[in-house]
């Protein structure tokens, strides 16, 4: 795992508006996580949502 | 909702794509709104020229009727709107500059048009997090932040808004190689949904008439190093 430092990606944002709204993007989760209650997916929408290990074994199954 | 044409614009994303699929299992008929041909990410220019495959063939063969049209050229909705009563949205952009053209004015443009052509309810997948002051600076976010409270607005309009937690998928895009590339020491707690699962959601709001705005996260809180490991132990990697 690299974490590259978000002032490099801002660098590389001033040459692609592209990478420039990624590193947007990635500076908000770094400051303020992204956390949500699970409790609507499972009880509104009543979805039996997959975890990350579970998911995986069909993307790559 | 139980019975009535949906047009699904953003049906070849992700999100789009699956919620075809699961509108259709649900017994919905289904049209997928398609720019043109595939491959290119060229603006919609008619039929596709002789040979070239139409971006929608694949949801053609799950049962869906395709469209061409662009949200970005309204004289092109209301003929994909006719004999609708619903729309999903699953626009989606990469840009800035493209973020105020796709997800806020073509947004507006597809609820014009459903208006007009008499489709009372829309679904709209944003984005969690949207409206934080930090996402200001993030045109995707700000733009589907702009687009909710337009359509949480229309009073004659039956809305519901989704804002997914972090998709699954993005772990296998910031994968090169053995490596992971995450910008950002990104240390705080991350929710996950599959965007299978988001779509899944889509359909169900449309099948059980939810409306208002919800966030869609599954059961998993993981930092995207944990995310990273679990992803790693999935694939045997231990």
């Amino acid at each position: 795992m690299l974490h590259p430092p978000l002032f490099a990606m801002r660098l590389a944002g001033r040459f692609s508006a592209p990478v420039r709204e990624l590193a947007g993007m990635f500076a908000l989760f770094d400051a303020a996580g992204y956390a949500a209650d699970p409790a609507p997916l499972r009880d509104v929408f009543g979805v039996e949502a997959l975890a990350i290990e579970e998911w995986a074994g069909r993307v790559s199954g | 909702m139980r019975e009535g044409r949906i047009l699904v614009a953003g049906a070849t994303g992700r999100v789009g794509s699956a919620a075809v699929r699961h509108l259709l299992e649900a017994g919905l008929e289904v049209r997928a709104l398609v720019r043109g041909a595939a491959g290119k990410g060229e603006p919609l220019r008619g039929e596709p020229l002789r040979g070239e495959p139409l971006r929608g063939e694949p949801l053609r063969a799950l049962g869906a009727e395709v469209r061409l049209g662009d949200v970005m050229r309204p004289e092109t909705l209301a003929p994909a709107l006719e004999g609708c009563a619903g729309v999903f949205s699953a626009l989606s952009s990469s840009t800035n500059r493209e973020a105020e053209a796709v997800e806020y004015r073509g947004n507006v443009n597809l609820l014009s048009a459903a208006r007009k052509a008499g489709a009372r309810r829309f679904v709209y997948s944003s984005a969690l997090l949207a409206d934080h002051p930090l996402a200001r600076r993030v045109g995707t976010f700000r733009e589907k932040a702009r687009f909710e409270e337009v359509l949480l607005g229309a009073g004659d309009v039956s809305a519901t808004v989704l804002r997914p937690a972090m998709f699954m998928e993005t772990l296998l895009m910031a994968l090169g190689g053995p490596l992971a590339f995450v910008p950002g020491r990104q240390r705080l707690p991350v929710r996950w949904i599959s965007a299978d699962d988001a779509a899944r959601a889509a359909a169900r709001a449309f099948e059980r008439d939810i409306t208002g705005r919800h966030e869609l996260a599954g059961p998993e809180t993981a930092t995207f190093d944990e995310a990273y490991r679990l992803l790693s132990r999935a694939r045997g990697g231990g």
